[in-house]
């Protein structure tokens, strides 16, 4: 039950705020309570979830709710305190470092600034993944870095540097360098943080389009409600208060059957008290 | 900022002087208090006390505070910061301050604060506490140090096998950046130390007749001790610092994470290049400082000891032997390793914000100058052991 007050913290989701996908569905990614914590600062605690083969999965919360630190967890810049994050029968932070490494090539992530190495061009960016692991002789490899920036809307901008783009078109950028590998998995940290409307709404489309293309499972951390509404399939929301998920299910579904006041006061972007 | 509000828009406030000074005047209620306000309350008025209206309402008895702009022509922050003073004052002292008759604009601000729903940030350690993170964040900063150079060494023998992931152009461009774009500043430096050495040496050595040594003095100590440590002072301040803020810039823009999550070590990939290039080139620095500090000295010795150029340099040649050289450039290869790292390490250590780009550069800096010396005499012990 949900109680109205002060205190909106439980010690479980409640099952009605769980919406859960279909079984068929392979999990790519499972994470089982999965405990975050800065020092002796606890960011989340029991966070619980599946992501399935082919589908958008959104990390969904407030600003400083954990979204982008559970992210780190889940691509190996960030140790747990305790808890699992499982790649196929693989639990990641309990393996050796060369599988590890192994597990890392099978995704590929777009950090929220970015992240191109500015010491190098558009093309040396999106080739320095194809160099270190895909072995092609030089004429492939070019072909394939022009294709990867093509796909992402920035042919003909390849012998820029990253300082002469716009936000845009770095994160078009980003995304072509995260998917130089065609990633079984994309991790995408607030990719609309920046951008103008429409420019999140070009990048949704690609999302989608790469994601329609390769097959690729997508993790998505955001708090852009209409990317929320147009990309995820599934998701989990984290609460900063609580300190841990108060509810899973995709944006749509949440908004439509999640009774959680903060949930829907996050989803409706409206302030909580007006929902009793 | 409040918006100026024109004065039609307040009751009261039509056909006021606009520039009237601000007043108050307090009329006592059932229950409290009403403080009715007027005249201009802005930046260049002669502002009232808040604390002398609460005394005032204190002395009546307290209770409520009834604040009302009754006859106010203008108002901006300054009286927003008025009305949170005394609102401030009136709650701490168990009063009640009742903003309803105020325009919207302030009655938002002034009402009294939800409670925080943020957890609040830790307090900084005190005392002994204190002293022992301190010395604690020192532990772990070292250990980080020896493992970032147990990487680089593992990154080394992986560039000897043929196995190191290196950036061409990034390493072109910090091998440059670590001789030939350093060279003008290692000269300057240089010949002013080997002029100023011979200019001391002459004023003092003259006077026991023994001006004839100033050249030997002015190599031995250019060759064996000065060229090395300030040409790696000068690296430091000037090399050492850009590695760093590059690293810490990387860093704030999450190109490190990048690197890792793609599985490149960041200490093969940054750190590898950076200390080879210094490793490497500052003793090719240190023998350019050397020809650059002893042509410092002979310009100012011969001139102040009436020998010519010949004479000079043939004495200079004479109080030099390959021992001094070895030592120097020993040093020199060290201390280029040390500086490389040490800018490197607070680099990858940086926080992600612009001021920790500036501390990581200055931490940089003075812990190579630090370390520098202190290797240094580690050097002049063992030479002194060794009797080199």
């Amino acid at each position: 039950m949900i109680s109205v007050g002060t205190s909106l913290c439980q010690t479980e989701v409640d099952e009605s705020m769980v919406l859960h996908q279909p079984a068929h569905s392979e999990v790519v990614v499972e994470v089982e309570r999965l405990l975050m914590a800065y020092g002796r600062r606890v960011i989340q605690r029991e966070v619980s979830f599946r992501v399935r083969r082919g589908k958008i999965f959104v990390i969904m919360g407030g600003s400083g709710s954990g979204k982008s630190t559970l992210l780190r967890h889940l691509i190996g810049l960030q140790r747990p305190l305790a808890g699992h994050v499982r790649y196929g029968a693989t639990d990641y932070w309990a393996s050796p470092p060369e599988v590890q490494a192994r597990l890392r090539r099978r995704f590929g992530v777009l950090f929220q600034s970015s992240a191109l190495f500015s010491a190098m061009s558009l093309f040396e960016n999106v080739a320095l993944p194809l160099r270190l692991y895909a072995r092609l002789p030089e004429p492939e490899l070019r072909q394939l870095v022009r294709h990867k920036l093509a796909l992402v809307g920035l042919q003909g901008f390849e012998d820029y540097d990253p300082s002469a783009l716009s936000g845009g078109m770095r994160k078009r950028a980003g995304l072509a360098r995260a998917m130089a590998l065609d990633p079984e998995i994309l991790f995408l940290d607030e990719p609309s943080a920046g951008l103008d409307p429409i420019s999140s709404r070009r990048l949704d489309d690609l999302v989608l389009r790469l994601r329609d293309e390769t097959g690729a499972s997508v993790v998505i951390v955001s708090h852009e409600l209409p990317s929320l509404f147009a990309l995820g399939d599934d998701g989990i929301f984290l609460d900063a208060e609580c300190r841990r998920p108060i509810a899973q299910g995709s944006p749509r579904e949440l908004l439509e059957h999640c009774r959680h006041p903060t949930v829907q006061a996050f989803l409706r972007r409206e302030p909580a008290e007006r929902h009793g | 900022m409040i918006a100026e509000r024109a004065p039609s828009r307040l009751d009261g406030a039509a056909g006021q002087d606009p520039d009237a000074p601000p007043s108050w005047a307090l009329r006592a209620e059932p229950g409290g208090a009403r403080l009715e306000l007027s005249g201009a309350w802005t930046l260049g008025s002669a502002l009232p006390s808040a604390a002398e209206v609460a005394a005032r309402w204190r002395a009546q008895g307290g209770g409520v505070l009834i604040p009302e702009l009754v006859a106010v022509t203008r108002w901006d922050g300054v009286l927003l910061a008025f009305l949170l003073a005394l609102a401030q004052t009136v709650r701490a002292g168990g009063g009640t301050f009742d903003e309803r008759g105020l325009p919207d604009a302030l009655r938002r601000v002034l009402r009294p604060p939800e409670p925080a729903q943020a957890h609040p940030p830790p307090r900084p350690p005190r005392g002994l506490r204190r002293v022992g993170e301190w010395a604690l964040a020192r532990l772990t900063s070292f250990n980080a140090a020896l493992e970032l150079l147990g990487e680089v060494v593992l990154a080394f023998f992986r560039l000897l096998r043929g196995q190191a992931r290196l950036y061409a152009d990034d390493v072109w461009q910090v091998f440059s950046a670590s001789s030939a774009h350093a060279l003008p500043i290692v000269a300057i430096v240089n010949l002013l130390v080997g002029a100023i050495l011979a200019f001391i040496g002459s004023v003092q050595l003259l006077q026991f007749g023994a001006g004839m040594y100033v050249a030997d003095g002015v190599a031995i100590a250019m060759v064996r001790e000065m060229a090395a440590v300030i040409t790696a002072v000068v690296l430091a301040g000037r090399t050492g610092a850009a590695f760093a803020a590059q690293l810490a810039t990387m860093q704030g823009n999450e190109e490190i994470d990048a690197l890792r999550v793609l599985g490149v070590s960041p200490a093969e990939f940054l750190v590898l290049p950076r200390v080879l290039a210094l490793t490497l080139m500052t003793p090719l620095l240190y023998l350019y400082a050397c020809a650059l500090g002893i042509l410092g000295g002979l310009l100012v010795g011969s001139g102040m000891l009436e020998l010519s150029a010949a004479s000079y340099l043939d004495r200079t040649i004479g109080a030099l032997n390959t021992h001094n050289f070895v030592l120097g450039a020993s040093k020199s290869l060290v201390f280029g390793a040390l500086v490389a790292l040490s800018g490197c390490h607070y680099g990858l250590r940086a926080g992600r914000n612009a001021a920790a780009v500036g501390q990581a550069a200055t931490t940089a800096v003075v812990t190579s100058i630090v370390g520098v010396i202190a290797v240094d005499a580690l050097f002049a012990v063992c030479a002194n052991a060794l009797g080199v």
